[in-house]
């Protein structure tokens, strides 16, 4: 990158290893974030949903030639709900159906919200991904 | 008269897959046609998943690394050495140099296979037989090359957190090389099959075209990418096992449609020829494991570039026998919305050759439903967290 993004988007937690940055950031400050990655020229490879038991996060991968810039977000149990990043991120429409599927979070303003993998008629509350 | 057919055919819909013999693979399509002409498409995965990344997390740590090789036959040895790669990035394991080029030669070897695979397939669906059976002639000398190396022609069993558990003997490396070398010839004979030919050249110039700029903003990989003249390449990138040893340019070409696919992975295919053989030549001396400890809990977040492009794995060790998360996206499934640009404006002849050009693989891309007994079985939710499938 060519300038730091501690330096543009407030963060709570960063590190690097190696080609691996990870920048842990409060849901509001997404937003600039994304809008920073933007300008920076960076490819979104992947997003990644997890049960941290206690909360949920949501990882955006995003690739900058060899080096992957992580952007870490917490979401409560008790509202999963995240904006989509699709109106910055085209790519980012199938992801988002995985997160919706496996981990039941709520993307808002999703074009598509259909669950990605799992049957139509999967009808079971519990997403397969959830740890409770 | 024609109101009426008008009408009726006006938003005329046809379901291809999931199991349709124009598709290979497991996946649904519906295109909304125009006489010939397609004007809409919609897509539907998930026929083959099989709820792996909930698996890895089941499963003890040093068992996973058995189960992300079965995730695809072809890439089955990509998966693995990602995989391990984190493992190793998180407990800062050095792997010796000798197993970094093993490893690598089985990624090279897994490139060359399927690309030969990709070139049959292709002609396959444009009924050029003669490349099918030739292309798929001389694939056969790599899968046997992998019987030699490992003991199977997939799932070979060659990486373990710290190295590798298969080493070469000089006498395998030097059977290798003069198979590499008959390899070296017989890639350029099917360069000439294909890019001589006046009948690839009608089916499939301009056909299933994808512009730089869609490429980059569907977020397309691999030889896909490098199509539409995206030079990106996780081995050049990245530099994982042993590719920082060697230059390696990236294979672009320019119009991002079928011909333009067959000239990447040809180039491809010359490249991972050469680079084989010198891995093989230039094979180092010494161990090919290093012992460790234990895991440290940890992430890490790698790629690498599996023949259909580039492979990502997330990893999270919490200290425990267990894995916190393991997350796989794999190439196909960040090259399926590029799909649609590619398939509107094309004739329903050209459909299956397009579906194929990206060379899609859905066992790597959907990872519930289970047979057992011959008998289908939706897995419910509460039986897929307690493992029980």
């Amino acid at each position: 990158m060519n300038r730091s993004f501690e330096d543009a988007v407030p963060t709570i937690e960063v590190s690097h290893k190696g080609l691996n940055s990870y920048y842990h950031i409060a849901l509001d400050d997404l937003d600039t974030a994304l809008a920073f990655l933007n300008e920076e020229g960076a490819r979104l490879s992947t997003i990644t949903g997890k049960d941290a038991r206690d909360h949920l996060e949501v990882l955006y991968h995003f690739a900058i030639w060899g080096e992957i810039h992580t952007i870490i977000v917490d979401l409560p149990y008790d509202k999963p709900d995240i904006p989509t990043i699709t109106n910055r991120f085209v790519a980012a429409l199938l992801y988002e159906r995985e997160l919706i599927g496996l981990l039941g979070i709520n993307v808002t303003g999703i074009p598509d919200a259909r669950p990605l993998e799992l049957p139509p008629k999967y009808t079971d509350t519990t997403p397969p991904l959830r740890r409770v | 008269m024609a109101d009426v057919n008008e009408r009726r055919f006006a938003n005329l819909k046809i379901p291809i897959g999931p199991s349709h013999p124009a598709l290979e693979e497991p996946a649904r399509f519906l295109f909304e046609v125009e006489g010939e002409k397609v004007i809409d498409v919609d897509y539907e995965i998930g026929y083959n998943h099989r709820s792996i990344e909930r698996l890895c997390q089941e499963r003890p740590l040093s068992k996973v690394v058995y189960l992300v090789e079965r995730i695809c036959g072809i890439c089955s040895h990509t998966h693995p050495l990602n995989h391990v790669e984190r493992v190793e990035d998180i407990a800062d394991i050095e792997v010796p140099a000798r197993a970094k080029y093993i490893r690598t030669i089985y990624a090279e070897l897994e490139r060359i296979h399927s690309h030969m695979l990709w070139a049959g397939i292709a002609g396959h669906e444009i009924g050029y037989y003669t490349l099918f059976m030739y292309t798929w002639r001389e694939r056969e000398k790599v899968m046997d090359l992998f019987e030699m190396l490992s003991g199977s022609r997939i799932m070979h069993g060659c990486n373990t957190i710290g190295g590798v558990k298969w080493n070469v003997a000089e006498k395998q490396a030097k059977s290798a090389l003069s198979v590499l070398t008959y390899l070296d010839t017989a890639a350029d004979k099917i360069t000439k099959a294909v890019l001589k030919d006046s009948n690839i050249a009608e089916r499939g110039k301009g056909v299933g075209s994808l512009s730089r700029e869609d490429a980059v903003r569907l977020g397309a990989v691999g030889p896909n990418a490098r199509a539409s003249g995206v030079p990106e390449d996780t081995r050049v990138m990245c530099k994982y096992a042993a590719y920082g040893d060697f230059d390696l340019e990236p294979q672009t070409a320019k119009d991002g449609d079928v011909v333009a696919q067959a000239l990447v992975r040809l180039a491809e295919l010359k490249q991972s020829i050469w680079l084989t053989k010198e891995l093989f030549t230039n094979l180092p001396e010494g161990p090919i494991q290093v012992e460790y400890d234990e895991i440290p809990p940890g992430r890490s977040v790698g790629r690498t570039e599996a023949p259909r492009g580039e492979l990502i794995h997330y990893t999270e060790t919490n200290g425990t026998r267990f894995f916190e998360r393991i997350k796989i996206r794999a190439p196909t499934l960040a090259n399926i919305p590029s799909y649609v640009p590619k398939f509107l404006g094309c004739q329903i002849a050209d459909i299956p050759i397009i579906a194929a050009s990206i060379d899609p693989c859905f066992s790597c891309t959907d990872r519930m439903t289970v047979i057992k007994d011959g008998k289908r079985k939706i897995v419910s939710a509460r039986e897929l967290k307690a493992g029980r499938i």
